[in-house]
Parts: structure tokens; sequence; C-alpha cells
């Protein structure tokens, strides 16, 4: 009996000895968003664009959103989803978003993503048939980026466009 | 199975297919939050997330602007004053300060026209952002703004009336009620069922809804110039807005007053003092004029008096403001010519060896020394054409003429002798 009392207190010991570790070694991945747009300004004569911050905008205006994620973590963070739903009162601009990791898009408001091409429905024709569409691009609802992994210490941004109806 | 699988998934996705293509011109009300919220998974399980929130702008944009005219009876100088009103509606996206410049732009017949009023309103809008009803319609929750029930959105509140426009039907209703909708961050905005739209004329998202207020002017007439002549004159309202552009309104056709001319009864008559003529006459006085009761026998004529030479001819002239004018005539002067080709200089057959008998507005009797021009309140020059003035009527006196009040008269005499 003694002998299992000591064998059990070597093996708890041993536990709690390698939990700091399991615990430490884990990935920690943060996300931030900036919104910025693009205003044309005048330098050494010239006419140029510049981003800067989009605290207000006109209905028309674009805005640039880029999405920043750092692993601050110790291990490599796998399978990371960015996920970001096309902003109520905008519009996605085709081909703005980056062509990061795999990018797919939804039309259901996030149920489900799939590459553009892939992205149809289905409508009644005037004959009564139903044919099958490819959604645009100002019906995306979601934008999804898939990342195998991000190594710890490591960091990335994504973006996209909107225009503001 | 697999087909009704299909079928479902068609209208799931057409929904917001057909959504995307009724608001894909639309705009977005000012104020409204843009809010993007993006969420990381890793490691099946893990998530972090982050978000950011854009504020929609004020899109400057035309008011719609128009006045109303009118129509009075000039009574006096500024008088009437005429009621134009300037209707704003805005057709902006979001709350603004309008201010409302009126100005005269033309006037005829008159001096001193002028337009007064004036004010600065703030006009709440929006644009819509779901779906309505009958009685009702969805917009966007300002950022900052209230979100209690009956809150002011976006400058709209409880009794502002608000415009907007479906299927070409116009619609004006008043607002009655607001109320805040957490799941969405918007606001529903209620008016009374009297005031119900058409059922097809619900409005989906991207209307827009401006409020409608009104601002009172006042247009003056001056000073007439003319009297009898009609009064006009043009205002304009200018309506501005911070970075907005400016529209106007103008009257069309021109406020307008009009003037009736006042009525004289002007006549002069005559009766050969020496040698009476028989009959009527049109004119009775006593013995004399200066015996005059108003209601004497002594007969005068318009015409027919016939006299020789040596003869004294009496002439009577009367004056009076009457029938419809509404104005006292001013500025009032008697002038006749004595034709002294043919008789005397006036002759001084009065009390006090004086050419005129003069009877005023009260009917009071007076005779006058008919001298140099300025020298008394009548005057006789032989060589001035005409060369007997006589100034008459309330306040009249040796240089200048009086007022014949509405409704009164004067009379004037004086004889001369055939030559």
């Amino acid at each position: 009996m003694k002998r299992n009392i000591s064998l059990a207190t070597a093996t708890l010991t041993l536990m709690l000895a390698a939990l700091p570790l399991a615990a430490w070694a884990q990935p920690k991945v943060t996300i931030s968003i900036k919104a910025e747009k693009e205003v044309s300004v005048t330098a050494k004569g010239k006419a140029v664009k510049k981003r800067v911050a989009a605290k207000g905008v006109q209905p028309g205006e674009e805005i640039i959103y880029t999405l920043n994620y750092v692993n601050s973590g110790t291990e490599a963070a796998k399978n990371v989803v960015i996920s970001d739903p096309v902003p109520a009162g905008t519009q996605y601009i085709p081909g703005s978003a980056s062509e990061t990791g795999e990018l797919t898009f939804s039309i259901d408001k996030g149920k489900t993503f799939k590459k553009p091409t892939l992205l149809t429905y289905e409508v009644k024709a005037g004959t009564g048939k139903s044919e099958k569409k490819v959604a645009s691009p100002d019906e995306y609802t979601d934008v999804r980026w898939t990342i195998p992994q991000v190594p710890a210490g490591g960091k990335g941004a994504v973006s996209f466009k909107v225009k503001v109806k | 199975m697999r087909a009704v699988m299909k079928s479902l998934l068609a209208l799931v996705l057409a929904a917001p297919a057909v959504l995307c293509a009724q608001i894909a011109s639309a705009s977005t009300a000012a104020n409204t939050a843009i809010v993007n919220r993006a969420v990381l998974s890793y490691n099946g399980g893990l998530t972090a997330e982050s978000s950011v929130t854009v504020k929609v702008d004020l899109v400057p944009s035309t008011p719609n602007v128009t006045i109303t005219r009118g129509d009075a009876s000039y009574q006096g100088p500024d008088t009437p004053g005429i009621a134009n009103t300037v209707t704003i509606t805005s057709s902006a996206n979001g709350p603004a300060t309008y201010t409302v410049t009126p100005s005269v732009t033309a006037s005829s017949n008159s001096t001193g026209a002028s337009v007064t009023g004036g004010t600065s309103v703030v006009l709440g809008a929006s644009i819509t952002a779901g779906t309505g009803s009958t009685t009702s319609i969805v917009v966007p929750a300002p950022i900052g703004g209230a979100v209690s029930a009956d809150s002011e959105v976006n400058g709209i509140a409880v009794n502002d009336i608000i415009v907007f426009t479906v299927n070409s039907h116009t619609y004006t209703p008043k607002v009655t009620s607001t109320q805040y909708n957490a799941s969405n961050n918007t606001f529903t905005i209620y008016w009374a069922n009297t005031e119900a739209i058409a059922a097809g004329d619900v409005l989906g998202a991207g209307v827009q809804v401006g409020e409608r207020q009104q601002v009172n002017l006042t247009a003056k007439p001056g000073t007439i110039s003319t009297l009898g002549m009609d009064i006009t004159t043009t205002v304009k309202a200018d309506v501005t807005a911070p970075n907005f552009p400016t529209n106007s309104a103008t009257t069309a056709p021109a406020n307008k007053w009009t003037s009736t001319p006042p009525t004289i009864t002007f006549q002069k008559y005559s009766r050969n003092v020496t040698a009476p003529m028989t009959g009527t006459g049109t004119a009775h006085y006593n013995t004399s004029i200066e015996g005059n009761t108003g209601a004497g026998s002594l007969p005068y004529f318009t015409g027919g008096v016939t006299g020789k030479p040596g003869e004294v001819i009496e002439y009577v002239v009367e004056a009076s403001n009457s029938g419809a004018s509404t104005f006292d005539l001013t500025s009032c002067a008697i002038s006749d010519y004595v034709p002294t080709s043919y008789v005397t200089d006036p002759l001084t057959p009065y009390t006090g060896s004086r050419q005129i008998f003069y009877i005023d507005t009260n009917g009071v009797t007076a005779t006058l020394t008919a001298g140099a021009v300025g020298a008394n309140q009548a005057s006789y020059v032989a060589g001035n054409s005409p060369n007997l003035v006589v100034n008459v009527g309330v306040n009249a006196n040796a240089t200048t003429p009086g007022t014949i009040p509405i409704g009164k008269g004067v009379t004037i005499a004086y004889q001369v002798k055939i030559k």
C-alpha cells in the first residue's frame, strides 16, 4: 500500500511538472481590423493617392478593410480560418480580396463557402425550367480565408474592399 | 429528395439575389454605422475577434423648395402684408440646417417694397434600410443617437412631416412614434392609420425620406406710386445649407395688391347774380351762397347761363371724395382760370370784402382774400394759368394743399363782372 501511494505521488508530480510546459506551448492568434479609404492628394505638383483612416465615408465610396493577424504563441496555429461578413450597407468589390491561403465566399450569410466559380444558385426561367446562375460578386455576403498554418511568431494580413451603397 | 433540396437551395439563394437587385443603386443614410466584425478560428476551436466601425457621412443634396403668393387690397403704406410660405423638403441622406433668405427681386407701382421673415430650420432625413408597412418605414439607427422609443432619428421626430415617393406616388405622413429595433440596430418610424399608404407602395430598402417644413415670409407693398393702379412684388427665397447646392423659389405670378382709385366728384356751377335765370338748376343755396344752410332755393346751373356786359356772374365749384374709394384725397387745391379777356378779376362781394367764399369739409364757412401766391389760402394772379388757386381741405393753408377725407367735400365761390 505504501508503495502504491509512492507511485501515485510520483505520477502526480510528473503530471504537474508537465502541465505548465503543455499550457505554455500553445498558439495564440489575435486579429485586428483597419478600415481605410483612398484620397487624392497633391505631392510635389503631382496628384497621388493616399490611404487614410476611414472614419467617415459617403455613399459610393470604397472602404479598404485590412485584417492583420499575428501568432504570439510558441506553437504554430493550424487551420486558421478568417471569416468576415460583408458589412451591411456595403457591397463587395469584385477581385478585391487578397489571395491568401484558400479564398472562398458565401452568398447565404456564412452558411456555406465556395470558390466564386462554384457559387451558384438556381432560378426558374420563363420556360419554367430551372437554370443555374453563378452568383455575382455584389451578392457575396461573406469572405473567408483558410490558411493552413501560421507559425509561432508569424503574422500576416488579408484584405478586401467594399463600396458603400 | 435531391430535387427538393436543390429547389430549397435555389429559393434560399435567390432571395438575397432579388434583394441585392432592389438596393443596388440605393444610397445609405448619413450617420449609419458600417460595422465590420471578423472572426478568426484556429486549431479546431480557438477563436479571436475584431471589429471596426465606419460612419456614413452626410451627402449634400439640393433641397426641394416652393413658395406661395397672394393677393390683397392696398390699404396704405406696407399695409396689408401678404403671407408667402416657403416649403422646404430635404432630399439628402441625413439631417442638415437650412437657412431661408428672402429678397424682393422686382416691384411695380410702389417704392420701398420689402419682405420680412426668413429663418433657419433643421430638416431630418434618412434612407430606408428595410421593409416597412403601410404605416411605417425602417431606417438605420444613427450613430450617437438615442435608442429609446420616440427618439429623434436622423432629425426625424414625432410630429414631423416626412416625404417620400414610391411608384410615382408621393406621400407626406406625420410621424406619430419611433421605435428602436435592437436586433438589427434600426428604427421603425410610424404614422397614423388614417395616413396609410397603398399596400403596393410599402417601402423597401434604399428609399430617401426627407422632412418637410414651412417658413413664413411677409411681403410688404411699400408706398403706392399711383392710386388706382395695382402694385406687384416678386419675392425670391434662397435656401442654403452648409456645403449644399442652393435652391430658390420665386413668387410667380408676383404678389399683387389691387388699388381702387378714389372717386372724385368735381362740378362747377354758375348763376347770373344781376339777372337771375328762371329754372330749377342743379344746386340750391339760400338767397346767397353765404347764407347757405344746405337746403336753399337759389338755383345754380351747370350750363346755359347767359349774361350781358356789366352783369355779375357767380361761380360755385364743389369737390368731394365719394364712392368706393378707401383713400383720403391728399394735396387738394381747386384751380380755375378766370378769363380776364371777357370778365373782370374776382370781385370782393363776400364778408370782409374778400374774393373767395369757402365751405370746408365740416361745412364751416369762411371768406378768403385772394392775393399773391403763398400769401393766403387763396391766391389770384391774373397773369398765371390757372390764375385762381384755393388750397382746400383739412389742414389747408397759404402754402399747403389740404386733405379731403372719404365722404367729405369742399366748396368755393367767386364772382366776376362781364366786361
